[in-house]
């Protein structure tokens, strides 16, 4: 008894993310039958939409990829204590670099797909130290400054598009990216595409920077408790910098996987919005590389079971957004879950320490 | 098409853009005298944006469904304190960290918008057109030369909004309840020591605020322009998030801040039709207000003048 | 002369510590009644709870033979009871009148403030206690003394009769303190009664009628001043059967390893925290600094690891200058520390035991190998520590939140000993720790010392610092004012150089 007591407690962070969860769909629930929708009836064709043939299950898949690699990036920032909201704006300059070094010039795959690649990561990377300058040297908050920054780059976007690159079509785009700088679809007429593994690739690098280098432990630290950090010798600019430039080069690089699996060009109306959804995905994975990788599959059954639910029933696509937003703000208020979840898995007031003495 | 330099400042900076200066400022004055209010009181609310956008819709519905947008406004107001009240609940009696919970306030407004405008009108993107607040026109103002063109046939929102400022001025420098305020801002104990609650304060303060931000959406749909659609506050409630620290968490600072800001906004519409695409794209105008801001952000190093408490909950505890 | 104010039988316990222990006290109208005791004695909590800001858990308090139960300032403020904190609860941004009558002002019609009878009333009524200020001054331009008579008037205004300073004279000057008696006295013959909380025995004897002493949340004994003197107060205050075993004397003090000379340092608010000091650390030998909170402790000890900026002289570690490295540095040449603030500075809460076992050796080996950390090293010092301290956890993975205050304190101690090669900082290191976490520490810090190593040991606690230290040294105000070797000096010297007493005729 006491085993599973101080397992629970060890594991605080998983149970109480689980029931903000909970909590969060019975309040959609409840919402839906008080706009006489069926909920049990959108459940059965979520479901199906979702995970119900090959071709539902590589189409879910191929969201996730996006959300869990943009994901890692909102993660790998926070776990520095730098809320990059601005995921957004660099995933789009990711993808759009990278299309524009797909299709610019032609090189054999071995160099032309990690080229594009690595051009969208240091869009976003270096796009994103323009709020990192701003936050360690002119203390302005970077939530505030990163989603500033998703607008011109909306709009530089849309410049190049429009007005400076080629004209393909009726919506601005560019041409399509080369052969060589695709990724290639791994299951025939779907779109399970070779992301999944750079997906999977992203997020064994972020855990293996946190949890296996000194840097990566040196961030956390900062993450935590900053006085600390600063009292062990720890360059917490430094680090927050480079966790700055990591979050958006990995925000980019999920812009230029998505160019290169699954539109191969980068268009005017390219995102759906990844980038907001990417907190709530690291916010429920808890902000772990395989957390987020766990809760950006949920997210992406989400998205794609929509699409089945919402033409079956009457219930409309922006559920998600709408769930997405009631999730925050559940896991916004954990604290009044965490201490009513310690106060019965401990059975008493959480806050007792045995030989502890105050003023 | 060989524009001079001086033609184009003869056509850009008439008094048609002053007009459009303090339209478009309307409703940046009432977020940001709305936020200067809460972070007076020592609260930071990161989620005006969110909170504006749903009054805009809630106006939108009302207007539309009952015909007359004074009650979409009243709605919008109503909306929005409620949603005041879920942040301040989260943020001040269960203390968490206030920007991660503005953060999820303006997800949830996000999300809570696109969703019932799907819900209730079945396609997403926009609602109808809706009835609009009256455009006041003075007949006296006519004769007045430069007045007439600024101020004439404004919102009757304009009115509300250029009297806020010396309304708050005197509220926060001339009434009690206006130093308790700022007392709860500075030194939240020390208004505890003399028996007033802070978080009662707090509380109101946030209200208070979500009222503005309320009103401020409500304008964008219901009188800038005529209907809802997503994303239409477009990053004001932040440009107004900065014209707060921009002005100083001052009546009078904040209200040129955000006046300021929409001048920017304003110079860049008249810019975009003044200023061929081939010379210089939209798009540099159209970034114009979120790279000034920063810059302007950032030539400040110091927030001098700003509450002492900002950000902090109140622990009743901690001497 | 009649009882004002009396309270019977307090009693208050936070967690598992008495703060009040069946405190009785009685005080006359019309005196200055002292309430003297070392950190942790008792005394502000106590006035905390007679002015509302925390409740009793037992006890009844009688203000003019009425009963009266102060659960919030309201109440306290309407029987009559005014307080001046310590930290000063004021808003520097607004002005004197506008802080006098805080949540009180006068108003036209209800709605407007009347700014005129703000500011008349104001000085009034500071002209009234003859306390003068200037009403429309703002707070954060006026000097720390005239900040206090604000407070004061402050209490006035609300017509307070029972007035509890604490620690007035903590940041004045000499001159302001006697201003302040002089207001003191004034008050007494209008008929206000005073309470004044000090540690400061000089000015107690000057100003006090009565005196009461306390000591581990109870009452020694109350007197009165013309029957006692500051050495007796000192014993009163400081005396106390001792628990814990004095350090056997040092084995072999070899050379200095730690050398401070004339070091400086200014503040952010620029007003000296360090001033000139100069003192060294030899192997095998424990230095004990004594000294009230404030006197620029916290400074030194931040100024020896290079996070306080140092204006003015040198810092030396056998032999090598190190003054104004980069902290890490700093730390790499051989200093540990174990921090005032455990959970701000000496433990990240929520990582678990053994990374906190590593903190600031995350890239030193055999942590670090290379880029990557390596998890068995970690480990295995973890379990080494755990063992060898004998660090209470379910398990190495535990989040060092979850720890007991004592083990918390454990795991930094474990951590900075094992790793130190030289040099030692240990400040507050048993702050909050019960007897047997402290008992574990004192043996600690001795066994560190009789290694060879050098100790810095920063203590509110006179106790500890007599016990454990082989020198010691006073500091006051930011300066060293003596330093002496434990054998020649007693409790009550010591008391007195720290409590700004006179100290003329104690030997060099």
């Amino acid at each position: 008894m006491d085993r599973i007591r101080r397992f629970l407690i060890r594991q605080e962070a998983i149970f109480t993310t689980f029931i903000a969860l909970i909590l969060s769909l019975v309040v959609v629930g409840v919402l839906l039958a008080s706009t006489g929708r069926n909920p049990g009836e959108a459940f059965y064709y979520f479901m199906r939409g979702a995970f119900g043939s090959t071709f539902n299950t590589a189409d879910t898949i191929s969201r996730v990829i996006p959300l869990s690699i943009a994901g890692v990036a909102f993660s790998i920032g926070a776990k520095c204590a730098v809320f990059n909201v601005g995921i957004e704006g660099q995933l789009l300059l990711g993808a759009l670099a990278s299309a524009i070094v797909g299709y610019i010039v032609k090189l054999p795959a071995v160099i032309h797909l990690p080229l594009m690649l690595l051009a969208g990561a240091l869009a976003g990377g270096l796009y994103a130290l323009i709020p990192a300058w701003l936050k360690t040297y002119r203390r302005i908050n970077e939530i505030l400054s990163t989603i500033m920054l998703n607008y011109p780059a909306f709009f530089f976007n849309h410049f190049m598009v429009a007005k400076a690159l080629p004209i393909t079509g009726v919506v601005p785009a560019t041409p399509f990216i080369e052969d060589t700088a695709r990724l290639a679809t791994l299951i025939p007429e779907t779109r399970f595409h070779a992301g999944v593994i750079v997906a999977l690739l992203v997020s064994v690098f972020a855990y293996i920077l946190l949890q296996h280098t000194s840097i990566g432990y040196e961030m956390r630290a900062v993450g935590q408790n900053q006085s600390a950090a600063r009292f062990h010798g720890i360059p917490v600019e430094k680090r927050m910098i480079l966790a700055f430039f990591l979050s958006g080069a990995i925000a980019g690089l999920a812009g230029a996987v998505e160019t290169a699996g699954v539109h191969y060009r980068y268009n005017d109306q390219f995102s759906p919005g990844y980038g907001y959804d990417s907190i709530t995905v690291a916010m429920i994975g808890l902000l772990h590389p395989f957390g987020v990788i766990i809760s950006a599959t949920l997210f992406g059954a989400l998205k794609t079971g929509i699409l089945d639910m919402s033409v079956y029933t009457q219930i409309p696509r922006q559920l998600v957004t709408l769930i997405n937003g009631i999730v925050v703000l559940f896991v916004a208020a954990k604290s009044m879950i965490v201490s009513g979840y310690l106060r019965v898995v401990k059975g008493k007031n959480p806050v007792t320490h045995e030989g502890e003495v105050t003023e | 098409m060989n524009l001079t330099f001086a033609e184009i400042i003869k056509t850009v900076f008439t008094l048609s853009l002053v007009y459009s200066t303090i339209r478009i400022s309307i409703s940046i004055i009432f977020a940001g005298m709305g936020e200067m209010i809460v972070e007076r009181s020592g609260v930071l609310n990161i989620g005006i944006e969110g909170i504006m956008l749903m009054g805009a819709f809630s106006a939108a519905i009302g207007s539309y469904f009952t015909g007359s947008p004074w009650w979409g406004l009243l709605f919008a107001v109503l909306t929005a304190l409620v949603i005041g009240l879920i942040f301040a609940f989260i943020a001040i009696t269960l203390k968490s960290n206030q920007a991660i919970t503005g953060l999820a306030i303006f997800l949830l407004c996000v999300g809570l918008s696109g969703f019932l405008l799907q819900v209730i009108f079945a396609h997403g993107g926009n609602s109808p057109m809706v009835t609009t607040l009256p455009i006041i026109h003075l007949a006296f103002l006519e004769k007045i030369p430069v007045l007439n063109e600024i101020f004439n046939d404004q919102s009757v929102l304009m009115y509300p909004a250029l009297l806020l400022p010396f309304i708050l001025y005197i509220f926060f420098y001339r009434t009690p309840w206006g130093t308790w305020l700022r007392a709860a801002g500075e030194n939240p104990r020390a208004l505890a020591v003399v028996g007033v609650n802070p978080i009662t304060v707090r509380y109101l303060a946030t209200l208070a605020g979500a009222f503005f931000y309320g009103i401020g959406g409500a304008y964008l749909s219901i009188s800038q322009v005529s209907l809802f659609s997503e994303n239409m506050v477009a990053g004001r409630g932040f440009i107004a998030l900065a014209a707060v620290i921009f002005g100083n968490v001052t009546p009078r600072g904040v209200f040129l801040a955000c006046v300021f800001f929409g001048f920017m906004d304003a110079l860049q519409i008249t810019l975009q039709t003044a200023i061929p695409d081939y010379l210089i794209a939209r798009e540099v105008f159209m970034s114009m207000p979120y790279v000034l801001t920063l810059l302007i952000l950032a030539g400040f190093i110091k927030r001098s003048g700003g509450p002492a408490d900002i950000g902090n909950p109140y622990y009743k505890e901690s001497r | 002369m009649s009882k004002i104010l009396e309270m019977r039988g307090i009693c208050r316990r936070f967690e598992t510590v008495v703060a009040n222990d069946n405190v009785d006290l009685t005080v006359e109208k019309g005196t200055v009644h002292a309430i003297i005791g070392e950190n942790g004695a008792g005394k502000t909590t106590l006035m905390n709870i007679l002015y509302g800001l925390y409740r009793e858990d037992a006890g009844e308090i009688f203000i003019d033979g009425q009963q009266v139960d102060t659960s919030n300032p309201s109440i306290a403020i309407d029987h009559g009871i005014g307080m001046i904190h310590q930290h000063f609860k004021l808003i520097p941004a607004m002005t004197v009148a506008e802080n006098v009558m805080l949540g009180m002002e006068p108003t036209k019609g209800r709605i407007f403030l009347d700014l005129k009878q703000l500011n008349e009333r104001t000085r009034e009524i500071s002209q009234q206690y003859g306390l003068a200020v200037e009403p429309e001054a703002l707070v954060e331009n006026i000097s720390v003394g005239i900040r206090q008579r604000v407070e004061i008037l402050k209490a006035l205004y609300r017509r307070a009769n029972i007035l509890i300073l604490d620690e007035p004279t903590a940041l004045l000057t000499p001159q302001e303190s006697e201003d302040l008696f002089t207001i003191i006295r004034r008050l007494c013959v209008d008929g206000k009664t005073i309470l004044f909380i000090s540690h400061k025995l000089k000015e107690i004897m000057e100003i006090s009628d009565r005196i009461t002493v306390m000591r581990d949340g109870k009452v020694v004994r109350t007197l009165n001043k013309k029957d006692t003197n500051q050495v007796e107060l000192a014993r009163l205050m400081v005396g106390r059967d001792v628990f814990l075993k004095p350090a056997p004397p040092s084995k072999k003090i070899g050379e200095a390893i730690l050398e401070v000379e004339a070091l400086s340092a200014v503040n952010e608010f620029h007003r000296q925290v360090l001033k000139d000091v100069s003192f060294e650390v030899k192997s095998g030998e424990i230095l004990g600094v004594a000294g009230v909170d404030g006197n620029g402790q916290t400074e030194l000890v931040r100024a020896l690891i290079g996070l306080q900026p140092v204006t003015n002289g040198k810092i030396s570690l056998r032999g090598k200058e190190i003054t104004r490295l980069p902290v890490k540095k700093m730390r790499d040449a051989g200093i540990g520390v174990v921090p005032e603030d455990r959970l701000k500075e000496g433990l990240i809460e929520d990582f678990d035991v053994q990374q906190n076992l590593c903190l600031g050796l995350q890239r030193n080996k055999p942590f670090a190998n290379g880029m990557f950390i390596s998890w068995d090293a970690i480990r295995e010092n973890a379990r080494q520590l755990v063992d060898k301290f004998d660090i209470r956890t379910p398990s190495i993975e535990h989040p060092a939140r979850l720890l007991s205050g004592g083990n918390q304190q454990k795991v930094i101690v474990a951590r900075e000993i094992f790793h130190a090669p030289d040099t030692i900082l240990a400040a507050q290191p048993t702050r909050g720790l019960d007897i047997a976490a402290t008992d574990f520490v004192h043996g600690e810090l001795i066994q560190q010392r009789d290694a060879g190593k050098a100790v810095l040991l920063v203590s509110l606690s006179l106790d500890e610092i007599m016990l454990l230290s082989t020198r010691i040294a006073v500091i006051y105000k930011g300066e060293i004012v003596k330093i002496v070797n434990k054998d020649e000096t007693t409790p009550e010297d010591l008391g007195l150089m720290m409590l700004g007493g006179t100290y003329e005729h104690i030997p060099a």
